[in-house]
């Protein structure tokens, strides 16, 4: 079991002061090693957020959280952050990549925060084999306003896994991309999925995109369900 | 990859918005840097100014009105081994071009080859013929004198007798010469000489010390000595005032040894006829037997209807005077008894005049019953009881004596010629020494000789010289390098001052630095989030984040380092041309300390860095989700209710109405202080209570109809913070120019009242030569010729003066012996002039100026003082003590009693004439003058008192000139403050541009929005000025309320003048600047088509 979460709930408390609106509400889920999930749902279920408590960028209001065996609610900050550094990659709608660093570089950045570098050789190694793998070694020193949407969002992808991680999670990552984009980012984080024997959790709108995953799941007014795709 | 790659490439990419953090930076380093070199270089232009005035000297003897034998240096100079040079240096003035142009108080210093060997120019001060003069630099330009031209230099006659001493002379107080001048003294060639800290280098005229001994009526006689510093092994004060005592003579204090009666008796006399308490102790220590001696000139000898006029009476002791002798009896010898018919058991009446301190004659009788008749020969024949009165001893007949008092010389009858033929000055009676004593003892002494029956001479001599003190004579040595030194070291400190006067750029660019490293770090808020999300830790990145800061900030600080010194350059030019007022001097040279320089630097840095690291902080703790998308808007961090401002909005309105209420609306003690901390009360109250109205309006959205105006407002609210910073930094900036402003003095409003700092007098003068008489009296007026038309309805208030360091804020040094003024208290109390900022608890209300005539409990000598020169040039309160050294070498303690509210005694230490008198007797004269006229013929009254009492070198101005030179020093800071304030007010402006345009970069899709739904360009940059205007509006209008408040007894002060032209002006120009940043941060912000931003969204 890579992930587990128990009865986890989110509220947020309305700016006005006049008590709190719930996101998530008791949610359950246990997801194995190298599992490919999507999660569906309209805007506003409360995806991102689900998707933000699993990968330690936010915090449930109760519930807890199991990655790797690990209760995430029991790790400090420089804990949290070597499992995102580690154990996560993260793919987001907006493909963040730096515009001041050149394609490798990007791919680089995991590598570099202070206590969790790696060896310069191994890491550059396998951003040169990785890009080579998503056809874009030649752009490699490309800064990333010379590239299209899609190659940006596979820049996202690689660096994503640049450090072997456990689980890769996808918030929305064809969101800003056009279908024939889409379709190939799709592929794309499915073939790491199966070839890596990384997890895969996707949030995604895209009944194409879910429909490659293993398992699909919709959120829906804060409940979490299984969704059968047909 | 690594780290450091990562902070280049950002630093790179990022360069357009990091140029303004560094120049932020460079702004503010600058300005410290600046500042601490300023310091610097003033110091250092002090300390050299030292150096320049002192040439090598290190120690300074100035006996100023007592001399001694120049010969004294060679002596001295041999004990010592080192160069000690002679002076002889009195006041005067200095006239060229048939008396065009005139120069008053200058300094006329004799002077041999010694004193070029001390400044470094042997050469240029040797062989200086009699009738040669050096001019200094100074005197030069304002004579307009060149080489070889011929000027007329009038000094003061330095007399060993003093001129308020019973009987001295009142003619003869200058000497009127013709000299060529030889040569002009600059600066490096010891032009500069002074003896007083002070960095203005008074005008001076050298002339030869032989030449002008000569003239003074004495051979080879000097008043200064300048030790020169001694090489390999230094000298102190002990080593020099133990050799100087060595060398010491007799002869050196005017003290004479002679062999009378067949050299049977050795009589001690002085050159000033009364021998000085002191070296009457000391001589009367030598022998039991030792006689002191009173003799003094009456005007009359009365018994019945027969006188006899014009007589020496003698106090000479035994035998002459028995010792059983009564006190109101008289020995009167057979001529006298012969001419007043009068023998032994009749009554004598004696008159004599004693002199007052203006020399007002007051003639007393005393009754004496004649104890016995005897004869005019043997011990009562003694000629030589006779001091050397001048113009009596010497002369030849009565009928040419020429007395310091008025005599009558149709009095003397033939047989009075006889007499003074026949006997000269021989005592034609004989009185107790208490009885002399208690008619004619004065504040010279109260005996006219010692006579030592007996002894010898060699050995009185001997005895003599050690028993008396030569310290107790004024004869002694001050460490005048290290107090020059001193003075300079602990000066007006430039430094800060300017980070004073700077403090508000500096706040600015700093503000600046921060609000545009906060817009840039928001800008990347995606880019922080994503490194958090890829497993930095938040330390990890607010690092990176400071890093990066910290590359900018080194960088401006590196910048702004050489910034600074071009800032001081700048500085340093003005301040010796514009700001000259704030200086007084053009030799301000260039210098720096590394420290200083890396101090300002290192400061420059930290401020940067802790602003930085100040507001990043916030950001980088906001959840990492959140960060992430780019959702990071400051309202979250501002959500909270604002509590602490309503509390501290509340909390300053209450201690503002405290405040009004107990200093009863501005007419209490301290209503400046106490006002202007209400005034800032206000200004923070302001602030809060804006803080909390913002929070209301932002949330009032139940039942308000949405307009243009409200969303404008709400628009406001929505970063708070960002909204009362601008508000802040403008008000701030307002209220700083405004309260700078409106503390502008103007000497010449209200100048005629009695409260204001010119006392309601109309001029101010100072004299070369002392003035001798009461110019309110006939007898003065006569004198000095003040019966013109235009002197009739004036009247005086004179001044004793004791020089020394001017402490007005003209001087940059701090001085701890300011000159000392002495005055009759009356004077000035009946006039009620002057006001009174601060006093002891001691003072009478009801009477103030009668403090300087009580007797204070601690047996100090109340003293008066501007309140300026307390607290700024002497560093003092109100209720601390100043020591000085009397005439005699004692010191003693003055109490600073009160403190004047900027007066024309800037500089000075006001005491009462009495104390002045007991403290130092050997000053004769007035040289300080208030002078009481129409104000409508001020010039007039001007013109004809500098005209009447030129010979006295009387500098007469307006006494509201003389206030309105220092408020020049004053106005020159403010000024200086404005400029500068009014700078960081249009840096505050052009950060309200920043702030405009990111606030409009942040609403591209609202804005879009409007464009959307059929808002013109036009109207939408309108309402983004309309809102961010309201911001303008509320920091000025915040600014003024607070000012206002804050100056209002400065409204209400005589001679206070707002400035409201120049106010109104600036506060128009930061309008401008305002809405000019305004306007065009807002048209390029919308200068593209808004509608794709619509769509991104």
């Amino acid at each position: 079991m890579l992930l587990e979460l128990k009865n986890i709930s989110k509220k947020y408390e309305i700016p006005s002061g006049e008590g709190h609106t719930t996101v998530l509400r008791d949610i359950s889920l246990q997801i194995i090693q190298g599992e490919s999930v999507a999660i569906v749902g309209p805007s506003g279920s409360g995806k991102s957020t689900l998707l933000n408590i699993i990968g330690a960028l936010d915090k449930p209001t109760s519930g807890v959280v199991i990655f790797a065996g690990k209760n995430l609610a029991d790790l400090d900050d420089a804990e949290l952050s070597q499992i995102r550094n580690q154990e996560i990659g993260f793919v987001f709608q907006l493909h963040h990549l730096l515009p001041q660093c050149t394609v490798f570089e990007n791919v680089l950045i995991p590598t570099i925060p202070p206590g969790l570098e790696k060896e310069d050789e191994d890491v550059q190694e396998r951003a040169t084999d990785l890009l080579g793998r998503v056809g874009l070694e030649k752009h490699k020193d490309y800064f990333p306003a010379q590239l299209s949407g899609g190659e940006m969002q596979r820049v996202a992808v690689i660096r994503a896994l640049i450090n072997r991680p456990k689980l890769i999670l996808a918030d929305e990552p064809t969101g800003s991309l056009d279908r024939e984009s889409s379709e190939n980012l799709g592929q794309l984080l499915v073939k790491v999925n199966k070839e890596e024997g990384t997890t895969l959790i996707t949030v995604t709108h895209s009944i194409e995109i879910a429909r490659l995953m293993d398992k699909v799941y919709r959120l829906q007014d804060g409940i979490l369900e299984n969704d059968l795709i047909e | 990859m690594n780290l450091w790659k990562l902070l280049w490439r950002s630093l790179a990419y990022y360069r357009k918005t990091h140029l303004w953090v560094v120049l932020g930076t460079l702004i503010s380093t600058a300005m410290l840097v600046g500042a601490l070199v300023i310091g610097d270089s003033v110091r250092h232009s002090l300390q050299q100014i030292v150096s320049d005035r002192l040439g090598t000297t290190e120690f300074a003897l100035s006996s100023e009105d007592r001399f001694f034998e120049a010969r004294l240096a060679d002596d001295l100079a041999k004990s010592l081994g080192t160069t000690v040079a002679p002076l002889l240096q009195t006041r005067g003035m200095a006239i060229a071009e048939g008396g065009k142009r005139r120069v008053n108080s200058i300094q006329v210093v004799g002077i041999d080859a010694r004193f070029g060997e001390m400044g470094g120019a042997e050469d240029f001060y040797s062989q200086i013929a009699p009738d040669e003069v050096i001019v200094n630099r100074q005197l030069a330009e304002r004579l307009g004198v060149e080489k070889n031209d011929e000027i007329l230099l009038r000094f003061q006659k330095l007399d060993a007798m003093p001129k308020d001493a019973p009987l001295s002379l009142d003619s003869e107080s200058a000497v009127a010469r013709r000299f060529r001048v030889r040569g002009i003294a600059l600066d490096s060639e010891f032009g500069s000489f002074n003896l007083k800290a002070d960095q203005v280098i008074p005008s001076t005229a050298f002339v030869s010390l032989s030449g002008i001994s000569r003239e003074m009526g004495f051979a080879q006689k000097a008043n200064v000595l300048l030790v020169s510093e001694r090489e390999g092994n230094p000298l102190d004060i002990q080593i020099v005032n133990d050799a100087s005592r060595d060398a010491w003579t007799l002869a050196d204090s005017g003290l004479e040894l002679r062999e009378i009666h067949g050299k049977t008796i050795v009589e001690l006399r002085s050159s000033r006829i009364f021998l000085d308490p002191s070296v009457v102790d000391g001589a009367l220590s030598l022998s039991e037997s030792a006689q002191p001696i009173l003799t003094y000139f009456v005007n009359e000898l009365r018994r019945g209807e027969r006188s006899t006029p014009y007589s020496f009476i003698s106090a000479p002791g035994a035998p002459v005077v028995p010792p059983d002798m009564k006190d109101d009896e008289i020995i009167i010898n057979e001529w006298l008894a012969r001419d007043l018919q009068a023998g032994a058991g009749d009554r004598l009446q004696l008159t004599y005049y004693i002199l007052g301190p203006r020399r007002d004659l007051e003639e007393l009788n005393s009754d004496f019953r004649v104890k016995a008749v005897v004869p005019l020969r043997g011990i009562y024949a003694d000629k030589d009881l006779l001091p050397d009165f001048p113009g009596l001893a010497d002369e030849a007949n009565c009928r040419d004596w020429k007395p310091g008092i008025p005599i009558d010389l149709d009095k003397i009858r033939d047989k009075d010629e006889d007499y003074w033929d026949d006997y000269r000055g021989t005592p034609k009676a004989f009185v107790t020494l208490a009885a002399a004593q208690r008619m004619w003892a004065n504040r010279f002494g109260n005996v006219t000789a010692v006579r030592f029956p007996g002894l010898k001479k060699d050995d009185v001599q001997k005895n003599l010289k050690k028993a008396i003190d030569p310290s107790g004579l004024g004869f002694i040595f001050r460490d005048l390098k290290s107090e020059g030194l001193r003075a300079s070291s602990q000066s007006v400190s430039f430094a800060q001052l300017f980070l004073g006067l700077s403090f508000f750029i500096i706040v600015a660019a700093l503000l600046l630095t921060s609000l545009l490293f906060v817009f840039n770090t928001e800008n990347r808020t995606e880019e922080n989030g994503l490194f958090l999300a890829l497993g930095f830790s938040s330390k990890a990145v607010r690092r990176l984040v400071l890093r990066e800061g910290a590359v900018l900030v080194v960088l401006g600080s590196l910048l702004g380092s050489f910034a600074g010194i071009l800032y001081n350059l700048l500085i340093l030019k003005a301040l010796e041309t514009v700001w000259r007022g704030a200086v007084g001097t053009s030799v301000l040279h260039f210098h720096f300390k590394l420290s200083s320089i890396l101090l300002g630097a290192s400061a420059g840095m930290v401020a940067a860095l802790f602003t930085i690291w100040l507001v990043t902080r916030r950001q980088i703790s906001q959840p990492i989700s959140g960060l992430q998308k780019g959702l990071a808007k400051v309202e979250t961090i501002w959500k909270k209710k604002p509590g602490m401002s309503l509390l501290v909005g509340i909390s300053s309105l209450l201690a503002v109405l405290f405040i009004l209420v107990v200093t009863d609306v501005g007419r209490g003690e301290n209503a400046f202080t106490f006002f202007f901390i209400a005034g800032s009360l206000l200004l923070v109250g302001g602030m809060a209570l804006a803080n909390v109205m913002l929070y209301k309006l932002g949330r009032n959205t139940r039942g308000v109809p949405l307009s243009l105006l409200n969303l404008g407002a709400r628009n406001n609210a929505r970063n708070r913070m960002r909204s009362i910073t601008l508000i802040g930094l403008l008000a701030c900036g307002v209220f700083i120019v405004f309260t700078v402003g409106a503390n502008r003095i103007n000497a010449l409003k209200d100048a005629e009242r009695k409260d204001s700092g010119t006392g309601g007098f109309a001029l101010y003068g100072e004299s070369s030569i002392p003035v001798l008489y009461d110019l309110n009296s006939q007898k003065g007026k006569q004198f000095y010729g003040l019966e013109r038309p235009g002197t009739i309805d004036v009247s005086y208030v004179q001044f004793r003066l004791k020089e020394g360091d001017d402490a007005s804020c003209l001087n940059l040094n701090r001085v701890s012996t300011p000159p000392l003024i002495g005055v009759d208290p009356e004077e000035l109390s009946r006039r009620k002039a002057f006001t009174f900022a601060e006093t002891t608890d001691e003072v009478n209300p009801g009477n103030l100026w009668s403090i300087l005539e009580q007797n204070l409990s601690d047996g100090t000598i109340p003293a008066v003082a501007d309140q300026s020169v307390i607290v700024w040039g002497l560093g003092m309160a109100v209720g601390d003590y100043l020591t000085y050294l009397d005439e005699k070498g004692e010191t003693f303690q003055l109490k600073l009693v009160g403190g004047l509210a900027n007066s024309i005694f800037q500089g000075k230490i006001i005491i009462s004439e009495k104390a002045f008198i007991q403290k130092f007797p050997s000053i004769s004269g007035y040289r300080l003058f208030l002078v009481e006229a129409p104000f409508e013929k001020m010039d007039e009254v001007r013109e004809s008192i500098s005209w009447a009492m030129q010979d006295q070198g009387l500098d007469l101005m307006a006494a509201s000139t003389r206030l309105a030179e220092f408020n020049t020093v004053q106005n020159t800071y403010l000024s200086i403050f404005l400029i500068l304030g009014s700078f960081g007010l249009l840096l505050g402006s052009v950060g309200l541009g920043i702030v405009v345009w990111r606030n409009v970069k942040e609403r591209q899709g609202e804005l879009a929005l409007l464009r959307a739904v059929g808002f013109t360009k036009k109207s939408i940059q309108a309402i983004i000025l309309s809102e961010h205007i309201g911001l303008l509006i509320a920091g000025i209008f915040y600014g003024i309320l607070a000012a206002l408040l804050a100056t209002l007894p400065s409204l209400l002060t005589p001679g206070a003048e707002i400035p409201y032209l120049i106010i109104f002006i600036i506060l128009i120009i930061i309008g401008l600047n305002g809405t000019i940043w305004t306007y065009s941060a807002a048209y390029f912000a919308t200068k593209k088509d808004l509608i794709p931003a619509l769509r991104k969204e």
